[in-house]
């Protein structure tokens, strides 16, 4: 924000060595012709005296404060809401930290209960209850030749094996049937396990 | 605007701003800069907070991706007890609107419901001066919840890892188990504990008095790197089915332990090693220590005639015999006062090398490896795997006995030949059978297929890439006399309906427990189709009782092999049983 301008600076050597203290005012010359002037130029021309011209006044002075102060109100205002905002998302991230948390749980025993149904033990025990037996005889088709091969007989009804293999143990309430396990976990948009419908089962 | 700065009570009142502007600047400075009483230290560091954070433990998975075992999170609730004091406790209403006063009886009462312990017992856990107490320990998130819900003042949780085994005694041997204290006791736990374990990270950060963290204060995150997981050529299903039937077996014939191996012919790969007893690794504690042992890598015994195997592949690629070399033999043989005699009275009979394979003829057999040399016997045994490590990385891993040539006694030299006199276990003989099936290249068991990162990134463990124990001639000569066996031998019961199956049984006396034998070791081993077999599968019954006659463990291995070869989707045998004349 310099107010004194120094025109041509590099041509004014004839310029007093003072004149840059001459700050506030206005310092002009005019340039010196340099080298031999080419043929049919026009004849050189004098000197402009130099004079102080005096500087503007001062009028921004008070303007540039107040800007000065307002900048470093909204500034610190600024970096205040900044901050406020900060906190406050560090508040709703421990919610949410929560909120995911139990959703990962809710998830870990979901996948727990699917797992131990699915234990071999389990699924064989659920289809003997269903009346399922397994095949004594298979037969099959040879999707190349078309070929049938075997003579597969229906199976017939037997209680099924004697399941020598108990069921794993769990911590989990599983006991409540499948199909109202499977109502409660539609039942349940907001995410709640279903509670334990009966004693926990023991290995 | 111009003030006169010479005034003296000004310049007095100006000199008295700058020396407690300096007072305060110097003591600014001891307590910043320099703090001598530690203060700045101390606060930080009551801000200061540091949790460990643990990784989580790697699952063991079947080879399609089922869970053998996992870590889920589960919750201590613990008591500060000095904190549960008074009669009554006031929480928070259900609907949010304001609090309700509950006596501390009724309390207890709801605890007790929610945990499943009577009230006295939990009046007893909470109550007194301790400063920590367990109510209950590892709940379920779920309980939890509503433990904490009940609002008791001094009643909270700790988080904790437990291991669980979705799979329970399917395969609970292999797996093993992890301790209540979080260490890993047996099994694959134990071994593969480096792959699993991952390394703990930690976290430190400030935290403010309402125990909310300071943002843009200290903040350094180390994260912890969970396990690898492992996945298992082991099929989960077909491990449960082999578990059920020689179980089954087992109970039926009264026997000590019983034992079924299933390992693919092509690459080793163990598909089931179910045993007649394992622990629910849950509840290790439910069973007794031996029998949570996986026998079929740990119990070495005197395997009996599916030894013989070896013999004949020695005297075939030795050039001693052919398949249909003729010998004539009576009911004993005697050699070097050493007198040998058959499981069955006959007369003389005039058999191939195949007949007596598959008569299983121990006259026969020494009369053939009687040609061997001792040394050789030894380094057959050798080459098949006999005595040798295992290398499955499970550490209860017996390598057999096999005793070196030069202290074999008189006797045991010819034994040897057919399986007495030498110790091996279940997963040996289907290994041996596995060189047979596989064109003669003896590949390593496999049990761990890969391990995978917990982005995702699989390691395959690379397929071993085998030893060529015999040629592809000698093999296929093998496989023929094995099927020999089944078609019009001893392995009858093994056979199935749809598909050619090459086998051959065992029996074994088992040395008893003061010296001399008592008891049987039964055995069959199998490989199915024998145009070109895919799977091996070994059936041991220890000590089971009865007349030997009734005592089928061919009834087993028809059960298992059948199972694998359907749900595998092998087509079904198109040829009929191509095999080598029993008499002459």
């Amino acid at each position: 924000m310099s107010q004194a301008l120094i025109a041509e600076k590099t041509h004014s050597y004839h310029a007093p060595a003072g004149s840059r203290a001459l700050s506030g005012s206005r310092v002009l010359s005019t340039p010196h012709p340099a080298g031999p002037r080419p043929a049919g130029a026009p004849a050189p021309r004098t000197r402009t005296p130099l004079s102080v011209v005096p500087a503007r006044p001062a009028k921004r002075r008070i303007p540039f404060v107040v800007f000065s102060f307002v900048a470093l109100v909204a500034a610190l205002v600024t970096v205040l809401m900044l901050n406020i905002s900060v906190s406050g998302t560090q508040y709703e991230l421990v919610q949410l930290r929560g909120q995911q948390i139990a959703l990962s749980q809710e998830n870990q025993a979901l996948e727990q209960k699917i797992e131990n149904r699915e234990a071999p033990q389990n699924l064989a025990a659920a289809a003997t209850e269903l009346g399922m037996v397994a095949s004594p005889t298979f037969g099959s088709i040879e999707i190349d030749s078309l070929k049938v091969t075997g003579t597969p007989e229906a199976a017939t009804k037997t209680d099924g094996p004697r399941a020598l293999i108990p069921a794993p143990h769990s911590d989990l309430q599983l006991d409540a049937k499948p199909d109202t396990a499977a109502q409660t976990g539609t039942e349940a948009p907001g995410g709640t396990i279903p509670g334990p419908e009966q004693a926990a089962t023991d290995g | 605007m111009r003030v006169a700065l010479g005034s003296k009570r000004l310049r007095l009142g100006l000199a008295f701003v700058l020396v407690l502007l300096m007072v305060l600047g110097v003591r600014l400075f001891q307590l910043q800069a320099l703090d001598l009483n530690g203060m700045a230290q101390a606060g930080l560091s009551k801000r200061l907070t540091t949790t460990a954070v643990q990784p989580v433990r790697g699952s063991i998975l079947d080879t399609n991706g089922k869970h053998f075992a996992r870590s889920v999170e589960r919750f201590d609730i613990v008591v500060d007890q000095t904190l549960s004091t008074g009669d009554t406790f006031t929480r928070p209403l259900a609907d949010g609107s304001g609090r309700e006063t509950i006596p501390l009886e009724q309390g207890f009462r709801e605890l007790s419901e929610v945990l499943g312990i009577d009230a006295g017992t939990l009046e007893d856990s909470i109550v007194g001066d301790k400063i920590f107490n367990y109510v209950v320990q590892s709940v379920t998130p779920e309980v939890k919840n509503k433990a904490l819900e009940v609002g008791i003042p001094g009643v909270y949780a700790d988080q904790t890892s437990v291991r669980t085994y979705p799979a329970g005694q399917v395969a609970g041997s292999i797996v093993g188990y992890v301790g209540s204290d979080g260490e890993a006791r047996e099994g694959l736990e134990l071994a593969l504990s480096d792959q699993l374990d991952g390394d703990p990270g930690s976290k430190t950060f400030e935290i403010g008095g309402d125990g909310i963290r300071i943002p843009y204060a200290t903040n350094e995150d180390v994260p912890a790197v969970d396990g690898q997981s492992v996945r298992l050529t082991i099929d989960q299903d077909l491990q449960w089915f082999a578990q059920q039937t020689i179980a089954s077996q087992v109970e039926e014939y009264d026997a000590e332990w019983g034992n079924i191996v299933v390992v693919e012919a092509k690459t080793g790969a163990i598909r089931a090693m179910a045993e007649s007893t394992t622990p629910d690794p849950n509840f290790p504690g439910a069973t007794s220590p031996e029998d949570r042992q996986p026998r079929s890598v740990s119990a070495a015994v005197e395997p009996g005639s599916t030894t013989k195997l070896i013999t004949m592949a020695a005297a075939l690629e030795e050039g001693i015999i052919e398949p249909t070399s003729e010998f004539e033999l009576d009911n004993t043989y005697t050699v070097d006062n050493q007198t040998f005699k058959d499981a069955f009275e006959h007369g003389t009979e005039r058999r191939t090398a195949a007949g007596i394979f598959a008569k299983s003829m121990n006259t026969g057999t020494v009369k053939i490896g009687e040609q061997l040399t001792k040394q050789e016997r030894y380094d057959w045994l050798k080459k098949f795997g006999i005595g040798q490590k295992l290398n499955t990385g499970l550490s209860q891993e017996s390598s057999g006995i096999l005793a070196q040539p030069g202290d074999w006694d008189d006797r045991q030299q010819y034994t040897v030949l057919f399986g007495q006199g030498l110790a091996q276990t279940a997963l040996h003989t289907a290994m041996v059978y596995q060189a047979v099936a596989n064109d003669g290249v003896k590949l390593e068991p496999r049990l761990v297929d890969a391990y995978i990162d917990p982005d995702g990134t699989e390691h395959v463990v690379p397929q071993d890439e085998g030893t060529e124990v015999v040629s592809e001639k000698t093999s296929s000569e093998l496989q023929k006399m094995l099927e020999t066996v089944t078609v019009d031998g001893s392995g009858q019961t093994g056979a199935l309906e749809q598909y050619r199956v090459g086998s051959k049984t065992g029996t074994a006396e088992a040395p008893g427990p003061n010296g001399g034998y008592d008891g049987y070791t039964l055995s069959y081993a199998g490989m199915a189709p024998i145009e070109d077999p895919e799977y091996v599968v070994v059936v041991t019954l220890q000590r089971p009782k009865g007349d030997l006659y009734y005592l089928v463990p061919g009834y087993s291995f028809q059960k298992v092999m059948k199972q694998v070869l359907n749900s595998n989707n092998v087509a079904p045998s198109t040829r009929k049983p191509d095999t080598y004349p029993v008499e002459y």
